[in-house]
């Protein structure tokens, strides 16, 4: 066990391209073996074959030198019989040719016991064929005695020969025979390592295929995991161990994890002190709303009783100062509502629904015209995109701005209100509220939408300077933006850009 | 002919403000006789006829001008008990307040009162509100029979 508990400690050392190299040598190993093997069994076989033709050129070679001999031997005899000399061409030709044939041979023969037999051999057969010459030169005796003595030695010498010569194609046969056999054994002996390579190739990659999957791929699913669980905000499982690139991608999750949670309880915090804070404003605006009122409302009240008993007694001067305590409270009242009521757009838990705004903006219109009695405005209103967001905050903002356009137009003898759109582009409707009433200078643009600010004296135009601001609340916090256009003397635009999510006109 | 309403509670903690509402209910002569009461207890007592109100007389008032911000017991509570009490529920009520705030406006439906009606800083608009709560619950609607309730 030891040896691999030792091996296991190293594995999780190594980084992952070490460990990818170690996994695919686990089934190239024995697959390279097998192409070796391959290889020098090849050689051996084509050794084999050059051995085997080798041989076979050797036999057939010292059979047709022998061929060579018997026919020189059976010419001489024939010259000896009738003295006819073409008889002694087979001679010639046997002495021209058998040197380049044992040449031939000698250059075959590898082996050391068959050179030695060739040796032999080759000496027989110059003996004879010196012998065959030297009967060539006899005198012409008795051809009877000569060819009988010749046919006597003679067969006795080519028997020599002859046995000489099978015994080297018998060698040259046996060692053939141990060379194919060596060859075979040899093939059998590769097969067997090649079959062994295969399957030590097939458990070495099942090998590696399991190294991986534990080693790697289910560490990496573990990481996974505790992804998955960080997206869930559930706890996470401890490791993957190691020391290689998934394991520091296991701490780098954790790490995360422990970031997010950090982030978690200070955003907690954060959004507790947000709720005690919301809470405050609460209790504050519900205080503003009781307790400032009460005091103007008993201002406003007893300076009216006291206008209505002592008017006769009072001179125009005093009159005129009493005026002035109860307008004021009331102004003082109307400033209380509008900050209560833009508080409220800032407080309120904003719904998300989509809404119709011709319906709304078509009662805005009717209920600002049954209070203008008499005055002659002409509306135009186009069709308005479908868009999302909180109805009753957008019906503030837009009666907002459509009562200062019905205001600021008072001026004039035929009031023109336009309320349009100016095309969605890139995401967002773009709408107006256009009037042809006074206008305002551009230079004081951004004073325009600020809480209490107004470019126009109360005596000219009544209001508390907070419609504006509340309509910029309410489309800041509909994710739009609010700005405006205007030349003095000729009239506004007010724009509202709202992000627009569903498409379609109403 | 100017239409009675026969008594009115008036349960209001301000003194100026008794003093305003008072004024507007004599200017169109609508109420015959106006109880008032400084805060949400006393208005119990005076309903329940305990307390300092133990000996009044029997019957219930036909109107009920109610404050929210009181002392000791608020005008909401003071709802509360009226609308859950079988020889109170049919009283009519009138909220009489400040508040505009949409809590306060909740609620007190929830709790089941008849008209809710925020007290305007302009005394005109006031005294022309008291008219038309006076004149409607005395003129318009038709008061339950006098067997209900008492």
């Amino acid at each position: 066990m030891s040896p691999f508990s030792g091996l296991g400690r190293q594995w999780s050392l190594w980084s992952l391209s070490t460990k990818a190299l170690a996994i695919i040598a686990v089934p190239l190993a024995p697959l390279l073996l097998t192409t070796l093997i391959f290889y020098v069994t090849d050689r051996r076989e084509r050794e084999a074959q050059a051995a085997t033709t080798r041989s076979a050129e050797i036999s057939a070679e010292l059979q047709a030198t022998f061929m060579l001999v018997v026919e020189a031997e059976t010419g001489t005899r024939g010259f000896l019989l009738t003295g006819d000399r073409a008889f002694l061409e087979a001679f010639t030709q046997g002495v021209a040719l058998l040197p380049g044939r044992f040449q031939r041979v000698e250059a075959l023969v590898r082996d050391p016991d068959v050179r030695e037999r060739l040796g032999i051999f080759h000496e027989l057969v110059d003996r004879r064929m010196f012998k065959l010459a030297s009967v060539q030169k006899s005198p012409r005796v008795p051809a009877n005695l000569a060819l009988l003595a010749e046919v006597q030695e003679g067969k006795q010498e080519m028997d020599r020969a002859r046995a000489a010569m099978r015994e080297l194609v018998e060698m040259e046969r046996a060692l053939l025979e141990r060379r194919r056999e060596r060859a075979r054994q040899f093939q059998q002996a590769s097969l067997a390592v090649v079959l062994t390579g295969a399957f030590l190739g097939i458990l070495g990659g099942i090998g590696a295929a399991v190294l991986f999957s534990r080693g790697i791929v289910h560490r990496v699913r573990h990481v996974h995991e505790n992804t998955e669980h960080l997206a869930a905000s559930q706890s996470l499982r401890a490791g993957p161990d190691g020391d290689d690139e998934v394991a520091a991608l296991g701490r780098g999750v954790h790490h995360a994890a422990e970031l997010l949670g950090e982030r978690d309880s200070l955003l907690r915090v954060r959004m507790d002190e947000l709720a005690v804070s919301n809470n405050e404003l609460e209790a504050f605006s519900y205080s503003v709303s009781h307790d400032l009122r009460a005091p103007l409302r008993h201002i406003a009240g007893f300076a009216t009783l006291l206008e209505k008993r002592a008017a006769g007694r009072l001179e125009e001067q005093d009159r005129r100062y009493l005026r002035t305590i109860i307008d004021a409270a009331a102004r003082m009242g109307r400033l209380v509502d509008d900050l209560l009521s833009f508080s409220r757009m800032g407080r309120s838990e904003m719904l998300r629904t989509p809404i119709e705004l011709g319906p709304i903006l078509d009662e805005i219109i009717a209920e600002e015209m049954r209070e203008q009695n008499g005055r002659t405005i002409e509306w135009t209103r186009r069709p308005m995109p479908g868009i999302v967001g909180d109805p009753a905050m957008l019906r503030v903002a837009f009666s907002n701005l459509i009562s200062n356009a019905v205001k600021y137009t008072s001026t004039r003898e035929q009031a023109e209100i336009e309320i349009g759109t100016a095309g969605p582009s890139n995401g967002e409707a773009v709408l107006f509220v256009r009037d042809n009433g006074v206008g305002f200078d551009m230079q004081y643009v951004d004073k325009l939408f600020g809480v209490f600010q107004r470019l126009h004296p109360a005596e000219e135009f009544e209001g508390t300077g907070i419609g504006l601001a509340s309509v910029r609340r309410v489309i800041q916090r509909h994710g739009g933006r609010t700005w405006a256009d205007s030349m003095p003397g000729e009239g506004a635009t007010f724009y509202i850009a709202l992000p627009v999510e569903t498409k379609g006109t109403i | 002919m100017m239409a009675d309403l026969k008594r009115v509670l008036l349960a209001e903690d301000s003194a100026n403000d008794v003093e305003l509402t008072l004024t507007a209910l004599a200017e169109h002569r609508l109420a015959n006789k106006v109880d008032v009461v400084r805060d949400g207890a006393e208005a119990l007592d005076y309903l329940y006829r305990r307390g300092n109100y133990a000996e009044r007389e029997s019957s219930n008032p036909t109107l009920v001008l109610l404050d929210l911000k009181m002392p000791k017991v608020n005008g909401l509570e003071v709802l509360k008990q009226i609308k859950a009490d079988p020889s109170l529920k049919t009283i009519p009520v009138v909220m009489l307040t400040s508040s505009r705030e949409e809590g306060d406006l909740i609620r007190s439906y929830e709790l089941g009162v008849n008209a809710y009606v925020v007290k305007p800083v302009d005394f005109p608009d006031f005294m022309d509100a008291v008219r038309q709560i006076g004149g409607f619950w005395a003129v318009v609607n038709e008061a339950p029979p006098a067997a209900v309730g008492a």
